[in-house]
């Protein structure tokens, strides 16, 4: 029995003296990495990492932000056009999609427009929860038959073509 | 064929349990990066300067929603959020009730989908939905990592680098407003267009919506639209009951709206 | 619309088959830890043959256990996140460190349980063996009586201080859920005591059921007072587990506020197979009558015996359920009231097969856990060529109880063996009676 006492009774090489160490290294360890793998901008301006708010504000825009006016400055007879018409108050890339690239680089990139009646039908179809006091609808099918509607009307003046509204 | 894809899927799982369980402890190292401060935005100033005097808000009105879902679409197109995928920042929801007081309410597609149905005799209308950018957001609160957060100026973003795709700020909001990004597989969410309203832009739902239904501004600002919607007109928020101070305000909301 | 409305995000079930399973492993951890811990700290002596085997058992389910979780993650690379940098408002980010503490001290007691036996395997086993064993023993190779008497305070410190954490680690991840105010049928102070309650109820019924499958493997009798020791705590705590998941329910539909209807459809229309079906009717109330009838001295034994295992297992399926109709009941309950999501089991990604593959993979890693360190009380282990290094030993006097538990596993020859034991207050008795 005594002989299992080999090396003595330092509490080191107790067995609970063994765990002891290694717990301590294994904390102390983690304590270093975690001082090394948290991000620098951590906890900047609160419990996040700083830097995310600049990422998040600096990604890149698509829609652009300029307003009509923007657009008006190349396409100055549809922008008149549009302004005193029913749709004036409506921003050009509602329908015509996205175009800040368009106008970052104009000759380069051009924003397409899906020109069928299920464009002008989003806003005109005469759907459940949608009312006339709100906006003119029509059942596509029977106000057309399918036609596009830009046969008949000019999206930026509607009733131009046909002679002003009735 | 669609065995394929599920044999592939489940190697694909596979690998990724076998990776997490060998990589998991070296993935902190990933975060092991340079500070590389946006100068666009920031233009000399810190955050706190920029967001002093700011706390952005939100109006709806949903006397004026038609349903177009131009603003689903945009923000879909804004934001890189998969237009084929049925996760939304934004989406409408119809309230079509019936003469009997049953509501319908449905949101196909996010709205983009709508189909006629049948009129009734009771209320029919349309609600835009979005991040309320709670007071008090749960999300926040719940986030085990950090990696959303609220900012000075009262918008809850999302860090997608943080961000360990855990999902429990998508069971904690009460608005379902958060999900899962398909292909970044991180918590996504509205903004509010951060991205945007921080260079001087409207958030891309507010720029395309037709009828004017959707109103961003600062609620610091006593001149601002949405201040003074919020002082001078009846406005509700979405589920006051649950504590989170929305600063999404929403006008002619009825009681069925959840 | 069959199902009414749901918010467009809530179409897709974010929390699957491995978050039912992350709650449902670490229910049997803690149950299993309950188990040696009634042995260890409390003093059921009926318990003995599965008090090693119940901590070897809790090991091999808590490893598999954040393997599932892991696996959920968008991004499972970013896992230790929530080491470096745990949001303190979080209800989740205490898991990391959780964790890690109830794995550190399972893995503790297990060494200083096995300390004598992992230093005699070092000195008889050859190669390969010999080696592995020497470094498990990390040095530390002191079988003194004052060693074995530290390491006895040890065991009994790390026993009494792992009822809590086990207690924690698993009524935390009920708070995980109870804490949602978002979700209608999760939102209840509850939760915790009910995952709690269920945690124990499927460790014991797991102990029982691998108990009885090692004994049938290994050709051995199954200890009869053992079994039946199970047999009453499982019975007990099933009582428990039973009155609050229906208290629970109860306390909604009496308060009937705007939730309930949600909630009513759910259990009446969406999940009654599960819910009513499969964890209440046959998870609770069938095995509660199962185990009382058991309990019959009339009956045969065999029968009793077999009547307590069916109990276990339809347990274990129960309480399965039991995690499923939580996770992702909850899930299908749209926020908006106003309707329910579907789930869709799927079959490979996060689906039923990497799920079974969960559920085997702590048998096998118990299979090899008992091959490293055999947990069987019923004196296999002690044959005399394994034992040789002790050999010295046996002459000597037990003259105490601490002494008595160690060296009671190499006294095969021993007319007479001593049980060591404490009671709550660590008071040391002696127990004669095998």
């Amino acid at each position: 029995m005594a002989g299992r006492k080999e090396g003595g009774s330092s509490f080191i090489q107790s067995a609970l003296g063994r765990i002891t160490m290694i717990l301590v290294i294994v904390v102390v360890l983690f304590g270093f990495a975690r001082q090394m793998i948290i991000p620098k901008s951590f906890g900047q301006y609160g419990r996040y990492r700083g830097d995310s708010v600049s990422e998040v504000a600096s990604r890149p825009v698509n829609y652009a932000g300029g307003g009509n006016s923007t657009c008006g400055q190349c396409h100055q007879n549809v922008f008149q056009a549009l302004s005193s018409a029913e749709h004036g108050k409506m921003d050009c890339q509602t329908c015509h999609g996205p175009a800040a690239k368009h106008v970052a680089k104009p000759s380069e990139q051009s924003p397409k427009i899906e020109g069928n009646a299920e464009l002008c039908g989003a806003c005109h179809k005469d759907i459940a929860g949608r009312t006339d006091q709100q906006i003119a609808t029509v059942t596509l099918q029977m106000h057309s038959g399918g036609v596009a509607c830009v046969g008949c009307h000019d999206p930026h003046q509607p009733w131009a073509k046909l002679g002003g509204r009735s | 064929m669609k065995k394929e894809v599920s044999r592939r899927d489940f190697l694909a799982t596979a690998g990724k349990i076998v990776a997490a369980g060998i990589l998991a402890p070296l993935g902190g190292l990933a975060v092991l990066q340079k500070t590389s401060v946006a100068q666009e935005v920031l233009k000399g100033k810190s955050w706190p300067e920029i967001w002093a005097g700011k706390e952005w808000g939100f109006v709806v009105d949903t006397e004026k929603c038609i349903g177009c879902a131009r603003c689903v679409k945009a923000c879909k197109l804004e934001n890189g959020v998969p237009l084929d995928k049925e996760v939304f920042r934004t989406w409408v929801e119809r309230y079509v009730e019936s003469g009997e007081g049953q509501v319908n309410i449905d949101s196909p597609n996010g709205g983009l989908d709508f189909e006629p149905a049948e009129k009734t005799d009771g209320k029919q209308f349309f609600v835009p939905k979005l991040c309320n950018q709670c007071e008090n957001p749960p999300c926040v609160q719940v986030c085990p990592v950090g990696a959303t957060y609220k900012t000075g100026d009262g918008v809850i973003l999302v860090d997608n680098k943080r961000c360990v795709g855990c999902r429990y700020c998508i069971q904690a909001c009460p608005y379902g407003a958060r999900f899962l990004h398909p292909e970044l597989k991180v918590a996504d969410k509205c903004t509010w267009c951060y991205h945007r309203t921080q260079k001087g832009m409207l958030p891309a739902c507010v720029t395309v919506c037709p009828v004017g239904a959707r109103k961003y501004g600062n609620l610091k600002d006593p001149n601002s639209e949405v201040t003074q919607i919020v002082k001078k007109q009846r406005i509700r928020v979405l589920k006051p009951d649950m504590g989170t101070e929305p600063k999404a305000y929403y006008i002619g909301l009825d009681e069925v709206v959840k | 619309m069959l199902f009414g409305y749901v918010y467009p995000n809530e179409i897709e079930i974010n929390w699957g088959l491995f978050i039912v399973l992350y709650p449902y492993l670490t229910g049997l951890v803690a149950g299993a830890f309950i188990v040696s811990s009634l042995y260890h700290v409390f003093g059921v002596s009926d318990l003995k043959p599965v008090s090693r085997l119940s901590l070897i058992s809790a090991l091999a389910v808590l490893v598999v256990a954040p393997l599932a979780l892991i696996s959920h993650l968008g991004q499972p690379l970013r896992a230790l996140n929530l080491m470096w940098t745990p949001n303190p408002t979080s209800a989740m980010a205490g898991f990391g460190y959780i964790y890690s503490f109830y794995l550190i001290i399972v893995v503790l007691e297990i060494w200083f349980i096995y300390r004598p036996d992992i230093i005699g395997f070092s000195e008889t086993r050859t190669g390969f063996a010999k080696t592995g064993y020497n470094l498990l023993t990390l040095g530390a190779k002191d079988v003194s009586q004052e060693a074995l008497h530290t390491d006895h305070k040890v065991i009994t410190f790390l026993a009494i201080l792992g009822i809590p954490s086990a207690a924690f680690l698993h009524g935390y991840v009920g708070f995980i859920f109870g804490a949602i105010k978002a979700n209608a049928w999760w939102a209840t102070p509850l939760m915790p005591v009910i995952f709690l309650l269920s945690a124990i109820v499927s460790g014991i019924a797991l102990l029982i059921v691998v108990y009885a499958a090692a004994c049938w493997i290994r050709r051995k009798k199954i200890d009869f007072a053992c079994i039946m020791s199970m047999n009453k705590y499982l019975w007990v705590f099933l009582i428990f587990a039973f009155v609050l998941e229906i208290l629970e329910v109860i306390h909604l539909g009496y308060e009937g506020k705007e939730e309930w209807p949600a909630v009513r459809g759910l259990i009446t229309q969406i999940i009654p197979f599960s819910y009513f079906g499969i964890q209440l009717s046959m998870g609770m109330v069938v095995p509660f009558f199962l185990l009382m009838f058991s309990r019959m001295e009339r009956l045969p034994v065999k029968i009793r015996q077999i009547g307590t295992i069916v109990s276990g297992s339809l347990v274990l399926v129960g309480v399965l359920a039991m995690r499923f109709n939580v996770v992702v009941g909850g899930q299908l309950v749209s926020k908006s009231l106003s309707g329910y999501s579907q789930f869709h089991f799927p079959i490979f990604a996060e689906g039923i097969v990497p799920t079974i593959g969960f559920l085997i993979l702590p048998l096998l890693i118990l299979a090899v856990l008992a091959y490293i360190l055999p947990p069987w009380m019923d004196g296999e282990e002690a044959k005399p060529e394994r034992r040789r290094g002790f050999e010295p030993e046996l002459g000597e006097p037990l003259e105490e109880g601490v002494l008595a538990t160690v060296r009671e596993r190499y006294t095969s020859t021993a007319s007479q063996r001593y049980i060591a034991r404490t009671d709550l207050f660590g008071k040391w008795r002696e127990d004669d009676r095998l």
